[in-house]
């Protein structure tokens, strides 16, 4: 795989965090965690700029204080995301340095910093872009050779946008991204190691849940391991709640106390709110090992010093609505897994926010108890599992190496706009990758010669309540009666969890595609928070709404193939009373439909369709074709058949037996 | 087409123990980080795929109780397994039977 066989080069992994981040690499048979030339093993994701030069990493952070408005960090929460984001909003009000929209269509966000004196303006992707730089170098000063390639890890719940801006900062330093990986996946393999290497091969199947809490994402997943193979059950998570969040809490608890004591504000103060910071980061670390805690810092504002007593247990009112909202993804997380609690064999805690004391009680708490699982080191468990991801996929381990495997999942669900603006799901969230579905659809209206179709993200039924990814044209369709033509639309979606759509017309075999992840300006993190959580508030809701339309198309769709059976059926087969009581019926349904199937529900429009049914299949049996063989076409035809909004509609779906297939009752 | 069974080289009342253990050995096979960039990973992907769609229904029991009502209908007596979904011994477990 390295360009030439003399210049040995290595794959490395790398944990590229929102406040910290780790590089590893697998070598002679065991993975290395790399330190930096300061002797850490993790590093800050730091990147400052002085008079005279660049800083990276802890040399940035050292000098925060005196030049907090050029020292950037926090990156990640900016990547893939638009300037107006509510979440970027939000952040911008906590952040020293200067965040301003670069006044595209796009409205991506861009740092402005001063630099020898001349103003200059970064995209998030080339910040991270210098810390996987410095990661790199830190590599290749460990190795002496040239680092090339490497896995890079995300939160599980990052959308494309995200991950593809994180792909592109590393092709900006240099890197060929082998693979995104998602963290907790990637911590499960430090995990699955760990377990292997103590008590040889595990024959036996064990799921583990992987609680990842860093400095500002957050990400549970539920994975089965069996000898050598990972494969991800279910993924959820909050992309907006770690370490800094807290750190906020106590900072403003500090601000308020200020205030009281001094009649003075210092939130105009940067280099005040700055140094205030790290002592509350502080403070929070400590509070982890010790039961309270005093945050000093002298002249802090206006010539006034400030001293606090914080115990652990107030640190625990103040973020307490927090650790509480990071059970709901641990909760969700287990039941789209379809385990029960109790086949859960290991709790695995990664990232430095695990360490809190009341964040560990609540989750041994959810489980009735249960030790956790500490074996493996919280800050360098992920950059662990990126380095064996990297000798995986680049060919460079062991045999032991080359015998695993990871199966991960998408992380939402992925579909097309339907009839009354209903979202028909192609993939189901938490469906392992790489995969594809298809599903045909053919014309709404005779001679038309081309099908709109719209691509959606998101669990709500109603597709304006999900992320719109893209829309999608076939066109010069060859013109016939509506319903012949056959259109194939298939959804693929790769390793890398990156969407594509095709569409087909099976007779022209004209094809047209799109690649979701070249769509710029997608959905923000906060659009899926809100998806999610809209999704669990509004369920009961959606399957109301969902019910009564589905029933009403399939009803519709119904009385088409009613009308065209009996047009289909010759005088000699059908005699003509019972084609009269056939099309009495018919028009009588088509006028209900008219007036009160305005106000109806799923019920009316089922029983509806029963009484549609009944009649035919009576007129059925009496003409002697047996009632199975009619039905197996009914299968074939009606079932799972949805109109698309824009002209089209389904034919059937594809391998989802559950639409393809009825009882034959 | 289509026949789940066969793809996962099963027999049609296999336990969900032997449908999970077939589905992961043969993911070992073809998952498409097991093969090399180009054609070769290519017709991997395509047969991981058609694993992962047998997998998905045989592994959820209401659909594949459905799909076991289609399966008799149109592959009972004529099942035919596709040459790539011959299980290898793998290394990590000698022992394992391949049926």
């Amino acid at each position: 795989m390295s360009p030439s066989p003399e210049e040995k080069s290595y794959a490395v992994g790398i944990d590229l965090g929102t406040t910290y981040s780790c590089v590893g690499v697998y070598k002679d048979g065991e993975v290395q965690i790399i330190a930096n030339d300061q002797g850490n093993r993790t590093t800050l994701s730091y990147v400052a700029w002085t008079e005279q030069e660049r800083l990276l990493g802890d040399a940035a952070k050292n000098q925060v204080a005196s030049n907090p408005t050029n020292t950037v960090f926090d990156a990640k929460r900016l990547i893939g995301r638009r300037f107006d984001d509510p979440i970027v909003q939000a952040d911008l009000k906590l952040w020293p340095f200067k965040v301003v929209s670069d006044g595209s269509k796009d409205d991506k966000p861009l740092i402005e910093v001063f630099y020898q004196g001349v103003e200059k303006r970064f995209h998030p992707e080339e910040i991270s872009s210098m810390i996987l730089t410095k990661m790199k170098q830190t590599g290749e000063a460990y190795l002496g050779h040239r680092v090339r390639e490497a896995v890079i890890t995300v939160p599980a719940y990052f959308n494309d946008a995200q991950r593809q801006a994180t792909k592109d900062a590393g092709e900006i330093a240099g890197l060929r991204v082998l693979r995104i990986v998602n963290e907790p996946t990637a911590a499960a393999i430090a995990y699955g190691l760990d377990k292997s290497d103590k008590s040889g091969v595990a024959e036996k199947e064990t799921h583990i849940l992987v609680f990842d809490m860093g400095g500002g994402t957050f990400d549970v997943s539920v994975l089965a391991i069996q000898d050598s193979v990972f494969e991800v059950k279910a993924t959820a998570g909050d992309p907006h709640l770690g370490g800094e969040d807290f750190d906020n809490r106590i900072l403003s608890h500090c601000i308020a106390d200020f205030r009281r004591k001094h009649q003075s504000d210092p939130t105009r103060n940067q280099r005040a709110l700055r140094r205030l910071r790290t002592q509350c980061e502080r403070a929070k670390r400590l509070l982890s090992t010790q039961t309270s805690v005093t945050i000093e810092v002298d002249s802090l504002h206006e010539g006034n010093d400030f001293s606090i007593r914080l115990s652990r247990a107030k640190f625990e009112e103040l973020c307490i609505d927090y650790f509480k909202k990071a059970m709901e993804p641990v909760e969700q997380c287990l039941k789209d897994s379809n385990l029960p609690q109790k086949a859960i064999t290991d709790i695995v805690m990664v990232g430095g926010s695990t360490r809190i004391p009341k964040v560990q009680e609540l989750i041994k708490a959810f489980f009735n108890g249960k030790e956790l699982c500490k074996s493996i080191n919280p800050d360098e468990a992920v950059a662990y599992g990126a380095a064996v991801q990297a000798a995986i996929v680049s060919g460079q381990g062991s045999e032991d190496v080359q015998n695993m495997l990871l199966l991960d999942v998408a992380p939402l669900s992925l579909g097309i706009e339907t009839a009354g603006g209903m979202m028909q799901v192609l993939i189901e969230r938490n469906s392992t990758v790489p995969t594809s579905k298809s599903q045909d659809f053919t014309t709404f209206e005779d001679y038309q010669d081309h099908v709109d179709i719209s691509v959606y993200e998101g669990e709500r039924a109603m597709v304006k309540d999900n992320n719109f990814l893209g829309k999608f044209t076939l066109k010069d369709i060859p013109k016939s009666l509506r319903g012949v033509p056959k259109i194939q639309v298939t959804f693929t979606i790769d390793t890398n969890g990156i969407l594509q759509v095709r569409a087909e017309d099976a007779k022209s075999q004209k094809r047209s595609e799109i690649q979701i992840a070249n769509e710029k300006g997608r959905l923000t993190q906060n659009d899926i928070q809100k998806m999610l959580q809209e999704a669990e508030k509004y369920k009961g809701e959606d399957e109301i709404s969902k019910g009564d339309m589905l029933a009403k198309e399939e009803l519709k769709v119904y009385m088409q193939r009613f009308e065209k059976g009996i047009q289909d059926l010759d005088d000699t087969k059908l005699q003509r009373e019972d084609r009269e009581r056939l099309e009495g019926k018919l028009a009588d349904a088509y006028k209900w439909l008219e007036n009160d199937g305005l106000k109806a529900g799923k019920p009316e429009f089922d029983g509806k369709q029963k009484e549609l049914q009944a009649v035919m299949n009576t007129v059925m049996l009496k003409i002697n074709r047996s009632q199975t063989e009619f039905w197996d076409q009914q299968v074939v035809h009606h079932e799972g058949e949805k109109t698309i909004d824009k002209g089209g509609f389904i034919l059937h779906c594809g391998v989802d037996i559950r639409d393809l297939i009825e009882d034959p009752q | 087409a289509n026949d789940f069974y066969a793809y996962l080289n099963l027999e049609v009342n296999a336990t969900e123990t032997e449908v999970r253990k077939h589905f992961r050995q043969l993911a070992l096979q073809w998952h498409p980080d097991k093969h090399q960039e180009g054609p070769d990973r290519h017709r991997a992907t395509e047969i991981f795929q058609q694993l992962n769609k047998a997998h998905t229904v045989l592994s959820d029991q209401q659909q594949r109780a459905r799909y076991d009502a289609v399966w008799h209908q149109r592959h009972s007596g004529h099942q035919q397994v596709p040459a790539w979904a011959m299980i290898r011994r793998m290394a990590p477990a000698p022992g394992v039977a391949t049926s």
